[in-house]
């Protein structure tokens, strides 16, 4: 059943790909969304995802490699399958009425054909499964970027990871001959090369999420529209990063320092993503920097705890979907002026707003009350309040800063249309319709939210939005030019000059043609009338004799 | 079971046939070179056919020589020809067509020596069959040479390359590689008193001295085909200046003689006298794989990005080849099918870009922006190049890969970062065209490929991904 639900999928995936209409692509879409969201729904049962059949497909079976792909049902897949379908249905909505451009029809058929390749991510039990998986996740995402820059940088540095991959894979497969997980784990709690394996795995696992250091193509993405955006957020890339990383979990077992590689990065990247959002103007940039905290904050919870993970793991894309969406309301408001410096007392005029976004907050916290267990409780309350100070932060600019909006801006200044309020409206009613309400941690996170709106304590650091290199320099794009690109470049360029034109063209060719020049020479002297010619060929011919002579017997 | 018709020799000879039809063909102005395209193009097909056809009548295993067929030659000194295939060659046999076939549509629209460029094409590709099918030391060597004869006219002719320079570093690499397997042949058929067959020459025993020269002889002539430095410098030559891309297609696939040589000739069990020379060689390999990598990253010519990307494959598949294990070879073979195909469509691909260029002068930074279709399928060859899994290049460099990591780490990771150098350098290439901040005037005059046009390269990309799924899909079908 679940394999037949994802060809189903595939299939109408496949059709928007290949029939696209240049007419009526909006009613196209929709048609495609209703046939999806009708499959999806009918798929995300436990009759299906919990207790329905494996479903296996011997793929190779040669004497070299064999490999079998499976689909195999469970409670994880459950989980899982709900989120990424769930979100994957809200992301073909707002395609369907608020994407930019004219690729309604194809996008949707990418999101649906992304959504099937993490389901089979997420019931791989071979390393094949994950590295086709996680590769054509790749492709797929490439082709949804429009960008040519970002699809520069995405494809680099996943090409990267990706290359990573392999080569960690095969390395464990050249041993143990087995792409088995439960084999390959077995083996490299002993392998001679286990410390290259888990360097591999957590480089993979830290470029895919998209963590500090990595972050350049995840902040990209506020380059296409925010759709696309969170889509490739918390159902491809980045998420495909995390699910690796728990597949794969036990390898952290195998190491005494696996842990603490995972530890730092969670740390630097909610502090870097935090200290960033002070720094940077352009919201939309911000709002990946939250998304990319949030990334790190799963990526901490599930070095910590795999069960915390799980527990936690269907509610918290959420969470940045709708902060995202919150933070994006004044941005519509404001005939999409990006940057907080030119915004201010918006609260004027869309209170509303407003509103939502201090309930999605509250809805946060709600969660995190809720569902927080022992031993990752005051990590993430730590992460999460970082993170909420933030957003706090840059309410307070919007909201009730000084006003520095450009007067039509201003004019035009209202509410965006209910559309954008519906899935805030539904997210937090069902959080706190599922949740028991946490009253107290509710309240008092919202106190403190209010009152840094309110009073901007920290509006001293808005002079960043004055620093132009700030604004424009990513720290680490210059760091990578100058540690990786430009030593590479400059070897390639010593080794073009100095190798090839001056040693073999200058040197070794010119060799050859003045050799041949010589022997060219020799033989016309040889033969030329003289008696020192006849004196040189007997000499040859003597010169030829002794050597037969002198190796006689060693052919 | 044996076939009642002598299919080897039938796939040896067809072309020279199809040649004769091009000679009869009509070629004048207003045919416009069509009628001798089509011509090579049936001939090529028609091989393919046989060749698939071929296929069913052998078992899937690296190794076992299958469908021998044997022709006496001359009666003194006794020398037969003696063809017969293993799944391996038959492989390699149809990526080759389908990358000439391929080199064929991409000089569709050339009028001017069409039935030359023909001629040649189709001798080399029956020279190229008798090369993979040859069994014995004797027909091995004569097609390992003749082949060079169209390629030569070849580059001559239409490679449009500063010919007096590439010619005599063509000439001198191959004259040089071909004498020195003359002389080891001649020396082991000297010994033997007959000609033997290519995977008894490991047995043959000879004194030390010999037994060196003869084995250093015959590394030197293939390695003199395979773009190993110093001798890169030849092909890189051509690579680099050749705007034909059938020319281009054919001067690469040459390198894959020199890979298939060791693959036949060189012995698992290595003489001892030799084991220094495979040590070497693995460290030259991998120097050069880095050095043409590191190459192809500064240099912006496409073509010589192209051609290193090539190189490093080949020294890629010819590290997997001298890795102590027949079991890979098969997975070696895959590859290389997807591999052939990969290259000839983004050479065919890059000549029609530059010739918009030439037509519009557009710049190359994102002139694939102007036209949609060819970028489609221009990324998705890309992609499939650099190792996404849409090829069997994917599953097979897994296993090479594994295996080569097994063998020696260092090594391994030297050889990967090349590879991963020459992918970054082909990556870049595609995002300077595909750039989209810096878009000419004049896109009216732009045209992007026909319809029919990209549904051939769609066709190719087909192919491709079917290899993925199972690179021997025909057979099984």
């Amino acid at each position: 059943m679940l394999a037949l639900s994802l060809f189903k999928l595939f299939c109408l995936g496949l059709f928007s790909e290949i029939f696209q209409k240049n007419r009526l692509q909006k009613s196209w879409a929709v048609i495609v969304l209703i046939f999806a969201a009708a499959i999806i729904v009918n798929m995300l049962t436990p009759d299906v995802m919990v207790a329905g059949k494996n479903f296996v497909f011997q793929w190779i079976d040669t004497s070299a490699i064999k490999v079998k792909l499976l689909l195999k049902p469970s409670t994880e897949m459950y989980r899982f399958g709900a989120l990424l379908g769930m979100i994957t249905l809200v992301v073909m909505f707002y395609n369907c009425f608020y994407d930019e451009g004219k690729m309604r029809l194809r996008n949707g058929g990418l999101y649906l054909l992304i959504f099937i390749v993490m389901m089979f991510l997420i019931s791989a039990q071979n390393m094949m499964q994950i590295l086709i998986s996680v590769c054509f996740v790749d492709i797929l995402c490439f082709y949804l970027l429009k960008d040519s820059n970002l699809k520069r940088r995405y494809m680099f540095y996943n090409m990267m990871a990706d290359m990573a991959l392999i080569i960690m894979c095969a390395l464990i497969w050249g041993q143990i001959k087995s792409l088995n997980l439960g084999d390959m784990l077995q083996f490299v709690k002993k392998a001679p090369d286990k410390n290259i394996i888990l360097g591999l795995w957590c480089l993979v696992v830290a470029v895919k999420s998209g963590v500090v250091l990595f972050h350049d193509f995840v902040l990209d993405l506020k380059k296409v529209s925010l759709v696309r955006g969170l889509f490739i957020f918390y159902v491809a890339t980045p998420m495909a990063g995390l699910l690796l990383m728990w597949k794969m979990y036990p390898l952290l077992a195998a190491s005494a320092w696996g842990h603490y590689v995972f530890y730092a990065w969670t740390a630097a990247s909610v502090v870097w993503a935090f200290l960033a959002v002070f720094a940077v103007d352009d919201l939309k940039a911000k709002i990946m920097y939250w998304n990319m905290m949030l990334m790190g904050i799963m990526m901490g919870v599930l070095a910590v705890s795999k069960l915390a993970f799980v527990k936690l793991v269907p509610w918290l894309p959420w969470c940045g979907i709708m902060i995202s969406t919150a933070m994006i309301l004044p941005i519509v408001a404001a005939s999409n002026e990006v940057l907080v410096s030119k915004m201010g007392q918006f609260a004027k005029k869309i209170k509303f707003s407003l509103l939502f976004t201090l309930l999605v907050i509250a809805a946060e916290v709600q969660i995190i009350s809720a569902l927080a267990t022992k031993d990752v409780y005051w990590y993430l309350w730590i992460a999460v309040a970082l993170q909420l100070l933030s957003v706090a932060h840059v309410l307070g600019q919007i909201y009730f800063a000084p006003a520095v909006v450009d007067e039509k801006v201003w004019a035009l200044l209202k509410n965006p249309n209910l559309f954008y309020f519906l899935p805030l409206m539904a997210f937090v009613g069902l959080v706190f319709s599922h949740f028991e309400f946490a009253a107290g941690a509710v309240c008092l996170a919202l106190g403190v939210v209010i009152l840094v709106i309110v009073l901007r304590p920290m509006r001293g650091l808005n002079c960043f939005y004055r620093d132009d290199t700030l604004q424009r320099v990513s720290p680490c794009s210059v760091l990578y030019d100058w540690l990786l690109v430009t030593p590479i470049k400059v070897v390639g360029r010593v080794l073009w000059l100095m190798i090839d034109f001056v040693f073999i063209e200058r040197t070794i060719i010119n060799m050859l043609r003045k050799l041949a020049a010589l022997m060219m020479k020799i033989v016309a002297m040889l033969h030329k009338d003289m008696k020192t010619s006849g004196i040189l060929f007997t000499l040859l011919g003597v010169a030829v004799l002794c050597w037969a002579y002198y190796f006689r017997g060693r052919f | 079971m044996q076939p009642i018709i002598p299919y080897l020799l039938f796939i040896v000879l067809l072309p020279l046939v199809g040649i004769v039809f091009l000679l009869l063909a009509k070629d004048d102005e207003k045919t416009a070179g069509e009628n001798v395209l089509k011509v090579a193009a049936l001939t090529v097909i028609a091989n393919l056919a046989l060749i698939v056809r071929a296929f069913m009548h052998i078992s899937l295993e690296y190794g076992k020589i299958q469908l021998v067929e044997k022709y006496q030659w001359l009666e003194n000194p006794k020398i037969a020809l003696v063809f017969g295939v293993d799944c391996f060659a038959l492989l390699l046999m149809v990526g080759i067509h389908l990358a000439i076939l391929i080199g064929l549509w991409g000089v569709r629209n050339e009028a001017e020596g069409q039935k030359s460029r023909m001629i040649f094409t189709l001798l080399f590709l029956s020279f190229m069959c008798g090369f993979l099918t040859a069994v014995d030391i004797f027909s091995f060597f004569i097609f390992f040479e003749a082949m060079l004869l169209p390629l030569y006219m070849m580059v001559g002719m239409f490679g449009e390359v500063r010919r007096q320079g590439t010619l005599f570093r063509f000439t001198l690499y191959n004259l040089l590689g071909a004498l020195l397997l003359f002389v080891a042949i001649v020396v082991i058929f000297n010994h033997q008193g007959t000609n033997i067959f290519l995977n008894k020459i490991s047995g043959v025993k000879l004194g030390q001295l010999s037994e060196f020269m003869v084995w250093c002889s015959i590394f030197a002539a293939f390695v003199s085909r395979i773009p190993i430095w110093p001798f890169h410098y030849w092909i890189s030559s051509i690579s680099a200046r050749v705007k034909n891309p059938l020319v281009f297609i054919i001067a690469n696939i040459l390198p894959l003689t020199g890979v298939y040589g060791f693959m036949r000739f060189w012995p698992k069990t290595m003489p001892d006298v030799m084991i220094f020379l495979v040590v070497i060689l693995e460290v030259i390999s991998v120097l050069t794989m880095l050095f043409i990598a590191f190459i192809a990253i500064i240099n912006k010519d496409i073509q010589y990005k192209i051609f290193s990307f090539m190189t490093v494959y080949y020294i890629f598949y010819l590290l997997g080849v001298f890795l102590p294990t027949d079991q890979i070879l098969l997975n070696v073979g895959f590859s290389i099918f997807a591999f052939l195909l990969i290259f000839a469509a983004l050479d065919v691909m890059l000549s029609f870009m530059n010739r918009q260029q030439e037509n519009t002068g557009i710049s190359t930074e994102g002139c694939l922006q102007y036209m949609p279709r060819l970028s489609m399928v221009f990324t998705f060859m890309v992609l499939a190049g650099i190792g996404m899994p849409l090829s069997s290049m994917f599953v097979n460099n897994f296993v090479i890969i594994a295996e080569l990591l097994n063998y020696n780490l260092v090594t391994s990771f030297v050889a990967l970062a090349a590879l991963i150098l020459v992918s970054t350098a082909l990556l870049s290439d595609l995002y300077r065209r595909k750039k989209d901040d810096n878009l000419a005037n004049g896109k009216e005059m732009i045209k992007d490929i026909s319809t029919g046009e990209a549904a051939f390269m769609w066709g190719v990309s087909v192919i491709l991904v079917l290899s993925f799924v199972n690179p021997l899909w025909f057979v099984r079908g």
